[in-house]
C-alpha cells in the first residue's frame, strides 16, 4: 500500500508545480521575442541569466561596417577555438561588398551564414528561451544589431577523458575499448566498429528539466519491430526530472521491480553492445554515462561474456559450464552446508563426517549463525573495498579476510571447514561477468540460508522452486528470462552451456524474433 | 489471463505437460503396488503392456480434441452433453483434480516428514510448498510449462544417475524366470500398472494451449513413452536389486533401493534423501498441474478472474490433504484416486468422441 | 505485473511470519550428535539381549594437532532390555546427545542370540528405522558380540575396520560382502543363506568361517569353516581372487594357483520327479608359488597341465566337502541351488519350494572343475 500512497503523492507535486509554471508563463511571455535592437535585446538577455559569473558578453564590430555584434558564451564550457579563430576572425575581417549600404535585414543575415561565418553548425532561434536554454548547453550566441534572428554557433566543449579498457569489465583477449561519458564520442565509436548502414540511432530527450539525450541504436534490418516499439514508449513514459545515470533508465524501464534480478543488461564494453545489436536486441546510450543498456535481457545472457566467442569454442564451453556452476555455488553454497550440516548429516561421506564433527567441537552457534556471521564480514569487507581508495582497498580485503578468518578460528567462533565454504561462495560469485547479477545472487543467498536452516535440503529445494517460479514468471520486454534454457529450441541452444564453433551457428537467436534470421550462409 | 494470444505452448512443452504430469508420487511406490498383485518379477511386463494401452487411450483424447481445438474438455463437454450435464461432469473433473493435488501434496509431506525432517510439523512442509504452487499458477500455462521443462531434466538425469550408479548390486536372478508362472499374473497387475499412467488426460485440458495442432500425434506417444521407459526401467532395476520378496514388503522400494548401497570416493556416499528431495520437485510439477487445471475449470464455467478461486483452493486443498489419518489411509486414497481417474478417462474420452461424431452426421444431413 | 502485488507480498509476509514462529524443528547440530558406526546384539546373562552401540568420537581421530593420545576415538555404549529399541533409549540416560545411525556400518550378532532368535526379528530395527541404511554390513561373532567392537590399537575404530575387510572380498576364504538388505530378501524368502562369521583371537577380530542361516526358521544351525566358505565360493563363482594349493602328493612342496577368475553354472536337471544338479566350475589364473626344485620347469606345457590338474583335483575336493556338509550335516541349501532351479523351472519349484532344504539334501550334484593357468609369473626359467 505504501508505494501507491507515494505515487499520489508526487502526482500531487507535479500538479502544483505545473500550476506553478502556468501562472509564471503570461510574465514571460510579454519579453519572449528578440526585438533586433542590440541594446535592449542584450539587457534582456543580461536580466534573465547575466547574474551567472560564468556567461561571458562580448562586444565588437563587424569589419569595417560599423554593425555592432555581440556574443554570448559560458565560459570554458563554450568552444574556446570556434570563438577565436572562426566567430571573431570571420565579423573582424569580414568586408561584404555589396553596395547597397546599410545592409537589409536579409541580405546581412544570408551574407553572414553564406559567406561570413566558417562554422558548420548553425541555428537560428528567435525567442528569448531558445537562447537561454542554447547558451547554457554550451551554445555561442550570436546577437548582431538589426537582426531579429539570433545565431547559436557550435556545441559545448566537454572535457572527455580517453577510451580506455573498462576497468568493471575486463577480459584478457578482445578489443579493449569502452565507452566514454560522451555520447557523441560513443556513437562515433559505434559507428565505427559496426561498419553497418543498417545501423540505426535515434535520438530522443529524457529529463522534464535537464534535458539528457537519449539514443536508440538498433539494426534496422534485424530487430523485431515489436520490440522496438515497446522500447520506444517505455521511454517515452519516462517522466522524471533528472536521470543522472542509465541506470535511472534502467530502473524506469524494467518490468518487474519487486524482482531481484536485474532485466536490463548495463555494459561499459563496445563489443558487447555490437554484439547484441547482431543479435537482434536493442542497446541505449545517455550522454553523460558510459554505461550502454541492452534490452532485452535473459538470465543466461547475463553470465556470458564477449570473451566467450574470442576463446575457441572447446575453452569457451568448458568456461560457461564453469560459469554455470559458479553462480551454483554462489547461490547455494552456504545453504547446502547448512543443510548437511544440520539435517543430513547421513549423506555425507562418512569418514568427512567426522572431520567436520571434530572440527566444529566447541563452536559455539548453530551453523545458521556461523555462516551469517562469516557472509556478513564478507560482505561488509567487500563494500569497505569498495568504498576505499584503491590500494588500501585490495589491502583491506586481503587483511581483513585472512586475519578475520584465521581469527575467528582460532577464537573457535566458527568452525574452518565454515570459512572454507564461505570464501568458496564469495570467490563463486566473482566469476559472474556482470556486477549486478552478482548482487542478485548475493541477496538471495541470505533467503536461501534461512530456508535451509529451517527446512534443511526439503527447504533449499522450495527455495529453488520458488526462484524458479519467479523466473519463469519474469519476463524482459516480453522475452521470458530464462529463454533458451526453456521453451526448447534446439538452434538456441547451440549456444547455451556449449557455445558450438561459429561456423555452426548460422542462425540468430531465435527467442529475440529477428527479421533477418541468418546470421551466416 | 489464459486467453491471450500470447499464451501459447510448443509441441515439446505440451509432451513435457503430459510427462510431467504422469510422473509424480506414485513411482516411490511403483515397485511394490504392481508387484503385490503380480507376486512374479514380471511386473516390468505389466508396465510395457499397460503402457502400450494408455498410449492408444491417448492418441484417443488427441483425435476427441482436434474436433475443439480452440476448446478445453471444460467447454467442448457441454457442447455435447448439454450445459448442465457437462456443468455437472466439469465439476466432478474438477473435485477430482482437486483431491488429486491434496494427495499430491500429502505424499510429499509424508515423505518429507519420514526421511528429511523428523519432528516438523506437516502444515509447517504443507504451507510453503502450496504457496510457491500458487505464485506458480497465477503465471499462466506458459510459466508453469517453461517451469517444466526445468524441472523434468534434473529430476529425470538426476534420478537415472542415481539408478546406474546402484546397478552394483543388481542381480538379474532376481528378475528370472520371465513369465514364469504365465502371463496370468501379469494380467492381473495390468490394473495397478495402469494407475501409474494416470495424467495422460492432461491433453483434454492443454491441447487449446499448443500452438501447432495438427500433425501432433507424436505429443501423447511421446508424452506416454517417456515416463513408459522410464517406469519400466526403475521397476527393473529396483526389483532386480531387492528381489521380488524383499520389494513386496518395502513401504517405499524405489528408497529402499537407493539406501542399499553406497559409493565411496564421490561427494556422497549415499543418495536417498537427494533423491527424494530432487524428487519433490517432480511432485511439486505434478500438484501444480492438476492446481491450473482446477481453476482453469472453474474459470471456464463460472467465467471469472481466476485470482479469487486459486486463493480459496489452497486452503481446500489444504484440508482434503489432511483427511487420511495415517500412511495407510494416503494409499488407500491414492487407490481411490488412481481407479477413479482410471475409469473416468478410459471411457467418458471414447463416449464424447463417438457423440461428437454422431453429432456431426446429424448436422451433415441437415 | 500490477496483478501479481498482493500475492507476492502476501506470501513475502507468511513465509517472515513462519520463519519467526517457527523454530528450526528437526535441525541438530553435528558436534552433539554421537554418530553410531558399528552395534553388537548379545544375549545377557539373564536371557535378555545387551545390545552395544559404538560411538565415533570425532576429535580424536585424524587430525594430528588435535589429537590427545590417550583417547581412543570410539566408545562403546551398552545397555540391557527385552529388545533393542528400549535398549537405544537406555544408553541416552547415560550419554549426552542424540544417536544418529545414519553412519551404521556393521551390525554384529552374537553366536548365542543368532542360534535362539530369528535374524529377521533381531534385526527388524535397522530396516524400519529411517536413518540407518541397508547397505550396513552385518556379522556374526563366535564369541561375545560386544567384544569385536575393542580394538587393542589406538587409532582403529572397529566397526569400520571390520566393513573394510569385508568390502575387499580379496580371499576366497571369507564370504562375499553381505549387507543388511540382502538378508532381508533371503529371510523373507524362507531361503537358507550364510553370514560372515568373525571370531576374536588375541584380542583382534579376524574373519573365521561362516554362520549356516536355516530357511525355515531363519536361525543360525551351524558354522562353516574357511575351506568350507572357499568351496561355497567356488560353487557359486563368487570369488574374486584367492589362492588353491596345488599338491599332487600330500609330501610335495607347495604350488599355489592364483585365481584371477572364476566362473560357475548351475543347471538343474528334472527328469519327472527327480532333480539333480550339474555345476561347472570355470577359473583362469597363474601360478603364483612353486616351491619344488626338483619339480619340471614351468615352460612346458605338460607340467602347466600337471598343475592345472592338480588344482582342479584340490578344487574338486573343497566342493565336494562343502556339498557333503551342506546336504548331510546341516541339510540347507546355501549354494544357490534352489535359486536356478527357482528360474529355469518355475513349476518344479513351486512344488518343493516348502521343504526345499531337506529335498536338498537328497539331490545328486556333479561337478565339474577346469582350471586353466595362463601364466606363471616373472620366473619361468628351467632349473634343474
Amino acid at each position: 500500500m505504501k508505494w501507491r500512497r507515494l505515487n499520489k503523492n508526487k502526482m500531487k507535486i507535479e500538479e502544483s508545480a505545473k500550476k506553478a509554471k502556468q501562472d509564471k508563463q503570461p510574465f514571460q511571455e510579454s519579453i519572449n521575442e528578440v526585438t533586433g535592437n542590440l541594446t535592449a535585446d542584450l539587457n534582456l538577455i543580461r536580466k534573465e541569466i547575466g547574474h551567472n559569473s560564468d556567461v561571458k558578453f562580448r562586444e565588437f564590430q563587424m569589419g569595417t561596417t560599423g554593425i555592432r555584434i555581440a556574443i554570448i558564451f559560458i565560459d570554458g564550457f563554450a568552444d574556446a577555438d570556434v570563438i577565436n579563430n572562426h566567430i571573431l576572425v570571420d565579423f573582424m575581417s569580414a568586408s561584404p561588398k555589396e553596395t547597397g549600404h546599410p545592409l537589409k535585414n536579409s541580405s546581412l543575415k544570408d551574407y553572414i551564414k553564406n559567406q561570413a561565418l566558417s562554422v558548420s553548425g548553425l541555428n537560428e532561434v528567435r525567442t528569448l528561451k531558445d537562447i537561454t536554454s542554447g547558451v547554457m548547453f554550451g551554445s555561442i550566441a550570436i546577437l548582431v544589431d538589426g537582426l531579429e534572428d539570433v545565431f547559436l554557433v557550435g556545441g559545448a566543449k566537454a572535457k572527455t577523458r580517453n577510451i580506455d579498457e573498462p576497468a568493471t569489465e575486463g577480459s584478457v583477449r578482445g578489443p579493449r575499448v569502452g565507452f566514454i561519458e560522451n555520447l557523441k564520442d560513443n556513437t562515433a565509436l559505434l559507428r565505427r566498429h559496426g561498419k553497418d548502414q543498417n545501423l540505426s540511432i535515434i535520438s530522443s530527450q529524457v529529463g522534464e528539466r535537464s534535458k539528457k539525450e537519449l539514443v536508440i541504436i538498433y539494426m534496422k534490418d534485424i530487430v523485431d519491430p515489436h520490440l522496438l516499439e515497446e522500447v520506444k514508449q517505455r521511454i517515452n513514459k519516462i517522466k522524471i526530472d533528472d536521470v543522472h545515470d542509465s541506470s535511472y533508465i534502467e530502473q524506469l524501464i524494467e518490468d518487474n521491480f519487486l524482482s531481484p534480478f536485474p532485466q536490463v543488461q548495463s555494459t561499459e564494453r563496445l563489443d558487447r553492445v555490437m554484439s547484441a545489436l547482431m543479435e537482434g536486441r536493442i542497446a541505449l546510450l545517455l550522454d553523460g554515462s558510459p554505461f550502454a543498456l541492452i534490452v532485452p535481457v535473459t538470465f543466461h545472457m547475463l553470465l556470458q561474456s564477449p570473451e566467450d566467442y574470442y576463446e575457441r569454442w572447446m575453452a569457451a564451453t568448458l568456461i560457461r559450464i564453469l560459469r554455470y556452476f559458479s553462480a551454483f555455488i554462489a547461490l547455494f553454497g552456504p545453504s547446502l552446508y547448512i543443510a548437511f550440516i544440520s539435517f543430513h548429516p547421513g549423506l555425507i561421506p562418512t569418514k568427512l563426517i567426522f572431520s567436520i564433527a571434530a572440527t566444529r567441537e566447541g563452536v559455539p552457534f548453530p551453523p545458521l549463525i556461523e555462516a551469517l556471521i562469516m557472509e556478513l564480514s564478507i560482505e561488509v569487507l567487500r563494500e569497505a573495498g569498495l568504498r576505499l581508495p584503491k590500494p588500501i582497498g585490495q589491502s583491506i580485503g586481503i587483511v581483513g579476510g585472512l586475519v578475520i578468518g584465521e581469527a575467528a578460528v582460532q577464537a573457535g567462533i566458527v568452525s574452518p571447514i565454515m570459512v572454507i565454504v564461505v570464501a568458496v561462495t564469495a570467490i563463486s560469485s566473482f566469476t559472474l561477468p556482470q556486477y549486478n547479477v552478482g548482487i542478485a545472487l548475493r541477496m538471495l543467498r541470505f533467503a536461501s540460508m534461512l530456508f535451509a536452516s529451517v527446512f534443511g535440503l526439503y527447504g533449499v529445494i522450495l527455495f529453488f522452486l520458488l526462484l524458479c517460479s519467479h523466473l519463469v514468471r519474469l519476463k524482459s520486454f516480453g522475452i521470458p528470462y530464462v529463454s533458451p534454457a526453456v521453451s526448447f529450441r534446439l538452434n538456441d541452444w547451440k549456444d547455451f552451456m556449449i557455445r558450438v564453433p561459429l561456423f555452426l551457428m548460422k542462425r540468430r537467436p531465435k527467442l529475440l524474433h529477428p527479421k533477418d534470421s541468418v546470421r551466416k550462409r | 489471463m489464459t486467453s491471450s494470444p500470447l499464451d501459447r505452448i510448443t509441441s515439446y512443452q505440451a509432451v513435457m505437460f503430459i510427462t510431467n504430469f504422469i510422473f509424480g508420487a506414485g513411482i516411490l511406490t511403483l515397485p511394490r503396488t504392481t508387484t503385490e498383485k503380480i507376486k512374479t518379477p514380471d511386473s516390468w511386463i505389466a508396465i510395457i503392456v499397460s503402457g502400450l494401452i494408455i498410449t492408444l487411450l491417448a492418441v484417443i483424447i488427441l483425435k476427441l480434441c482436434q474436433r475443439y481445438p480452440n476448446e478445453t474438455f471444460y467447454q467442448f463437454n457441454q457442447k455435447l452433453l448439454g450445459k448442465w450435464v457437462g456443468s455437472l461432469l466439469s465439476l466432478t473433473v474438477i473435485s477430482y483434480y482437486i483431491a488429486l493435488s491434496a494427495y499430491e501434496v500429502r505424499t510429499m509431506a509424508e515423505t518429507t516428514r519420514l526421511f528429511l525432517l523428523q519432528g516438523t510439523p506437516t502444515w509447517a512442509i504443507m504451507m510453503p510448498f502450496l504457496w510457491i504452487g500458487l505464485y506458480l499458477v497465477q503465471g499462466g500455462v506458459n510459466a508453469i510449462a517453461r517451469l517444466l521443462e526445468i524441472i523434468f531434466p534434473i529430476t529425470v538425469i538426476f534420478f537415472l544417475l542415481v539408478m546406474f550408479l546402484g546397478m552394483k548390486i543388481f542381480e538379474v536372478d532376481n528378475l528370472r524366470p520371465v513369465l514364469g508362472s504365465g502371463v496370468k499374473p501379469v494380467l492381473k497387475g495390468l490394473t495397478t500398472s495402469s494407475l501409474s499412467f494416470a495424467g495422460f488426460e492432461i491433453l483434454l485440458f492443454i491441447f487449446m494451449f499448443m500452438k501447432e495442432k495438427n500433425k501432433v500425434t507424436k505429443v501423447p506417444l511421446l508424452g506416454v513413452a517417456i515416463p513408459f521407459i522410464y517406469y519400466s526401467f526403475t521397476v527393473v532395476i529396483v526389483i532386480g536389486s531387492l528381489s521380488v520378496d524383499a520389494v513386496v514388503s518395502q513401504t517405499w522400494p524405489v528408497l529402499t533401493f537407493v539406501r542399499s548401497f553406497e559409493i565411496t570416493g564421490l561427494l556422497f556416499e549415499r543418495f536417498d534423501s537427494l533423491i527424494l528431495v530432487i524428487w519433490i520437485m517432480q511432485i511439486f510439477a505434478t500438484y501444480v498441474i492438476a492446481l491450473f487445471i482446477a481453476t482453469l475449470g472453474l474459470k471456464q464455467i463460472f467465467s471469472k478472474s481466476t485470482h479469487a478461486f486459486i486463493y480459496s483452493l489452497i486452503p481446500l486443498i489444504y484440508l482434503v490433504s489432511m483427511i487420511p489419518k495415517n500412511i495407510n489411509e494416503v494409499f488407500k486414497m491414492a487407490d481411490i484416486i488412481g481407479n477413479f481417474s482410471l475409469c473416468l478417462f478410459s471411457i467418458m474420452p471414447l463416449i464424447l468422441f463417438i457423440i461428437s461424431k454422431v453429432k456431426e452426421r446429424k448436422y451433415e444431413k441437415m | 505485473m500490477k496483478k501479481c502485488r498482493p500475492i507476492l507480498r502476501n506470501s513475502f509476509v507468511s513465509m517472515l511470519l513462519l520463519f519467526l514462529l517457527s523454530g528450526c524443528w528437526s535441525s541438530k547440530s553435528i558436534e552433539d550428535v554421537n554418530i553410531a558406526v558399528g552395534s553388537a546384539v548379545d544375549k545377557s546373562k539373564d536371557g535378555k539381549i545387551r545390545s552395544t552401540l559404538q560411538y565415533v568420537i570425532p576429535h580424536a581421530i585424524g587430525t594430528s594437532n588435535s589429537k590427545s593420545p590417550q583417547q581412543k576415538p570410539y566408545i562403546n555404549v551398552s545397555a540391557t532390555g527385552i529388545s533393542l529399541e528400549p535398549i537405544g533409549w537406555e544408553t541416552t540416560l547415560r550419554r549426552e546427545g542424540p544417536i544418529s545411525g545414519a553412519h551404521q556400518k556393521a551390525v554384529i550378532i552374537g553366536q548365542d542370540l543368532a542360534r535362539e532368535e530369528p535374524i529377521r526379528e533381531i534385526t527388524d530395527l535397522y530396516f524400519r528405522d529411517i536413518e540407518i541404511r541397508g547397505s550396513t554390513s552385518i556379522f556374526i561373532s563366535k564369541g561375545e558380540a560386544a567384544r569385536t567392537l575393542e580394538s587393542k590399537d589406538a587409532d582403529v575404530i572397529p566397526a569400520i575396520r571390520l566393513v573394510e575387510i569385508a568390502e575387499q572380498e580379496l580371499t576366497t576364504r571369507a564370504l562375499r560382502h553381505l549387507s543388511l538388505m540382502k538378508t532381508w530378501g533371503k529371510s523373507n524368502s524362507q531361503t537358507s543363506f550364510l553370514i560372515q562369521l568373525i571370531d576374536l583371537k588375541k584380542g583382534e577380530i579376524e574373519f573365521d568361517g561362516a554362520a549356516v542361516i536355516k530357511g525355515r526358521t531363519n536361525k543360525m544351525i551351524g558354522i562353516l569353516n574357511k575351506e568350507e566358505i572357499e568351496g561355497i565360493n567356488w560353487i557359486t563363482g563368487e570369488g574374486k581372487s584367492g589362492a588353491v594349493k596345488a599338491f599332487q602328493k600330500e609330501s610335495d612342496k607347495p604350488i599355489y594357483y592364483q585365481i584371477e577368475s572364476m566362473k560357475s553354472k548351475i543347471k538343474p536337471h528334472v527328469t519327472g520327479n527327480r532333480i539333480s544338479f550339474d555345476v561347472k566350475i570355470e577359473s583362469e589364473g597363474r601360478i603364483a608359488e612353486y616351491w619344488d626344485p626338483h619339480f619340471k620347469p614351468a615352460f612346458k606345457n605338460k607340467t602347466i597341465k600337471q598343475i592345472e590338474h592338480a588344482a582342479e583335483k584340490e578344487v574338486m575336493r573343497l566342493v565336494v566337502n562343502t556339498t557333503k556338509k551342506m546336504q548331510k550335516e546341516f541339510g540347507v541349501d546355501v549354494g544357490g541351488f534352489g535359486n536356478q532351479l527357482r528360474i529355469q523351472y518355475p513349476n518344479v519349484w513351486k512344488n518343493v519350494k516348502g521343504n526345499w532344504d531337506e529335498k536338498f539334501s537328497e539331490i545328486p550334484i556333479t561337478y565339474d572343475v577346469s582350471i586353466t593357468i595362463k601364466d606363471y609369473g616373472m620366473i619361468g626359467s628351467k632349473k634343474n
